[in-house]
Formats: C-alpha cells, sequence, structure tokens
C-alpha cells in the first residue's frame, strides 16, 4: 500500500471504531433523560455507556503508546516485581472491556512469580494478547504463565502459516474489518522494549508466546 | 399499540447491540442479537420481520448479510459517512443509517422498512414516496 492509501485506511478505521462506543454513550444519555424508562433500565444503560467510555480511554492509551513507540521515546520502568497480580489484572481488564459471548480466558501458572518487568507496559502486552486471542477463540482462551514464558493460545482457527509472519506487522488486521491492525505490533514492541521477547508458536498461529529473555 | 415486530440485529459491538435491542424492546419489538455474520447465519430468517445490521462485521459485511437474508427487509447501520450508505441501497437495504443512530429513528426506520416491503393487503394503494 502507498502511504496515503495506507493512512487513510488507518484514519478511515479510526474514525469508523470511535462510533460505536460513542453511539453507546449517547443512547445511555437518552435513556437516563427518558420519562417513560424504568430505573433497573436507566442503571443497565448507564453501566454500558461507562464502559464504552472506558473502551474509549483503552483506545486513546493504545494510540498515545503506539504513537511513542513509533517515535522511539518510550519512558520503561523495568524492576523486579511479582507479575502475577498484573497479568490477572490485564485479563480481567481486557475480558471486561471486550467481552464476547461464550468466549472466556483462564489462567493457569504459580501464584507468585518475580522477574523484571515494566508492570504498566506488561499489562497491555497482557491485554492484547488476550484481547486479540478472545476475538478469535471460538469458545477458550488458555493463558499459561511459567518461569521461562507466558503463553495465550485461543481454539479458533489461527491463520494460514504463510500469513503468520505478517501478524506482527502494524496496522494488518486478522480480519476483514476486525479493528485497527495495531495490538500484536504493539504487544511485541512493548514487549521488546522492556527486554522481553513475543513470537508466534510456528506451527500453530494461535499461540503466541511471550518469553522474559527473548 | 403497533404490532410487535421481529428483528434480528448484527452488532459486533456488545455494548451498542445489548443498548438498542433494550431500547428496541422497549418500543415494541423483538429483538434477537448477532455479533458476527456467521452467528447470524445461524438464526433462521423465518421467524424474522426485518434484519438490521451493522456495516462492516469481524467476518463479513453488509452486503454478505444483505446476500443471506435476501427475502427480508433490512437496514443497515454504519460507521462510514461518506459513500456507504448509497452503496447499501444499492444492495437492497431500505436505508443505511450512520452511527451514531438513536433507538427511536431506527425504530421508525424498521417500521418503514417492513411496511414498505410487504405492503398490508387493507392499506390504501399510495405509493412509497418516503424520503
Amino acid at each position: 500500500l502507498s502511504d496515503s492509501a495506507w493512512r487513510s485506511q488507518f484514519f478511515g478505521r479510526l474514525a469508523h471504531d470511535l462510533r460505536s462506543p460513542l453511539n453507546v454513550v449517547g443512547g445511555a444519555f437518552d435513556d437516563l433523560q427518558a420519562g417513560d424508562v424504568s430505573a433497573e433500565d436507566r442503571d443497565h444503560s448507564a453501566a454500558l455507556g461507562r464502559r464504552s467510555v472506558q473502551r474509549l480511554l483503552r483506545l486513546s492509551e493504545r494510540l498515545q503508546l503506539a504513537a511513542r513507540l513509533e517515535q522511539g521515546n518510550l519512558a520503561v520502568d523495568r524492576r523486579a516485581l511479582d507479575v502475577v497480580p498484573v497479568v490477572r489484572q490485564a485479563i480481567e481488564r481486557v475480558t471486561t472491556l471486550e467481552p464476547r459471548k461464550g468466549v472466556g480466558a483462564a489462567l493457569d501458572g504459580p501464584a507468585h512469580l518475580q522477574l523484571e518487568a515494566d508492570p504498566a507496559l506488561l499489562a497491555i502486552v497482557v491485554a492484547e494478547l488476550v484481547g486479540n486471542a478472545t476475538k478469535h477463540a471460538r469458545a477458550h482462551v488458555k493463558v499459561l504463565l511459567t518461569a521461562e514464558s507466558l503463553t495465550v493460545e485461543d481454539d479458533g482457527e489461527g491463520v494460514a502459516p504463510a500469513k503468520a509472519p505478517q501478524l506482527f506487522e502494524a496496522f494488518v488486521p486478522r480480519e476483514r474489518h476486525s479493528g485497527l491492525g495495531l495490538g500484536l505490533w504493539l504487544a511485541r514492541g512493548l514487549a521488546q522494549a522492556q527486554g522481553h521477547g513475543l513470537s508466534v508458536d510456528p506451527s500453530r498461529s494461535n499461540r503466541f508466546v511471550l518469553r522474559w529473555r527473548p | 399499540m403497533e404490532a410487535l415486530m421481529r428483528v434480528l440485529l448484527v452488532e459486533d459491538d456488545v455494548d451498542l447491540a445489548e443498548l438498542l435491542a433494550g431500547q428496541l424492546g422497549r418500543l415494541g419489538f423483538q429483538v434477537r442479537l448477532a455479533h458476527r455474520f456467521s452467528d447470524a447465519c445461524a438464526i433462521s430468517g423465518a421467524g424474522l420481520d426485518a434484519v438490521v445490521t451493522d456495516g462492516e462485521l469481524p467476518d463479513g459485511s453488509a452486503v454478505d448479510v444483505a446476500r443471506h437474508f435476501a427475502a427480508l427487509p433490512k437496514v443497515a447501520l454504519t460507521g462510514n459517512p461518506a459513500g456507504s450508505a448509497a452503496l447499501l441501497v444499492e444492495h437492497g437495504f431500505h436505508a443505511a443509517l450512520v452511527k451514531p443512530v438513536s433507538a427511536k429513528v431506527l425504530a421508525q426506520v424498521v417500521r418503514e422498512a417492513v411496511a414498505g416491503h410487504s405492503p398490508r393487503p387493507s392499506a390504501p394503494a399510495t405509493p412509497s414516496d418516503k424520503p
């Protein structure tokens, strides 16, 4: 793609992706103002509106990180920490904000795992991987945490082997209209920035491995 | 009181789908939800009066939905103001509304789509000259 075609495609997708959450927020306000909507229904609509605001906020965070990654001025705060709560909270956040009916994510691993990472960036990497897996899973997303790595795997179809290397390219969505194509590129960049390595299993394109020592 | 209208809503944004389903439900619609084209295909068109679909789905598009539910009146919701609306009307959509869309407007347009699609025999035979 030419530079300008690429740019217009990206901005078009971004504009498109803003409209649904904005529609939810606007619709929730309609319900809050309506005289004929029950308190229970108003509460439900308000909760949906609030979640869409959180999703817009997450989109803004991702765009800011992408910009910093592109400019090469990402601030990294790498230190020794227990990554288990970071991983757990990241999974919880993304499955709350981007749920898919009938798809669940399960974490398997030790109760504590001490290693070097930037907690904020690690949380984003995990959220991107689990978000991506949730989007493409049939029913299950498995997250396996070990002293060597964190593996995220879904039970979806994956992509054709020839396409696997493209997965980490920026702005190449895996499906026709599945978002900005930002997630895996961002995840790999943020993983590398904190000294980790992210790759796709060559034999299974729906299994991503984040290695603590690349 | 207007007749209960059975609608399939295909929208990949789960919050928007849920919000619109609730609002349309309060406006007298019975709404079934699908978040992907493949989920929509699993639903029989036999029990439906109309289909409302997002313009772009993770695994398909409004045009795919139109082909699958060829016999039913259809309304599209699109996030792309430019161009896509006219194109969708060419593919058999009664209308393509650009998000954000209020449930009241959507309900009105769906009712028009259904009325225009299969006019009641008892209704006076007026030409449909909707805006």
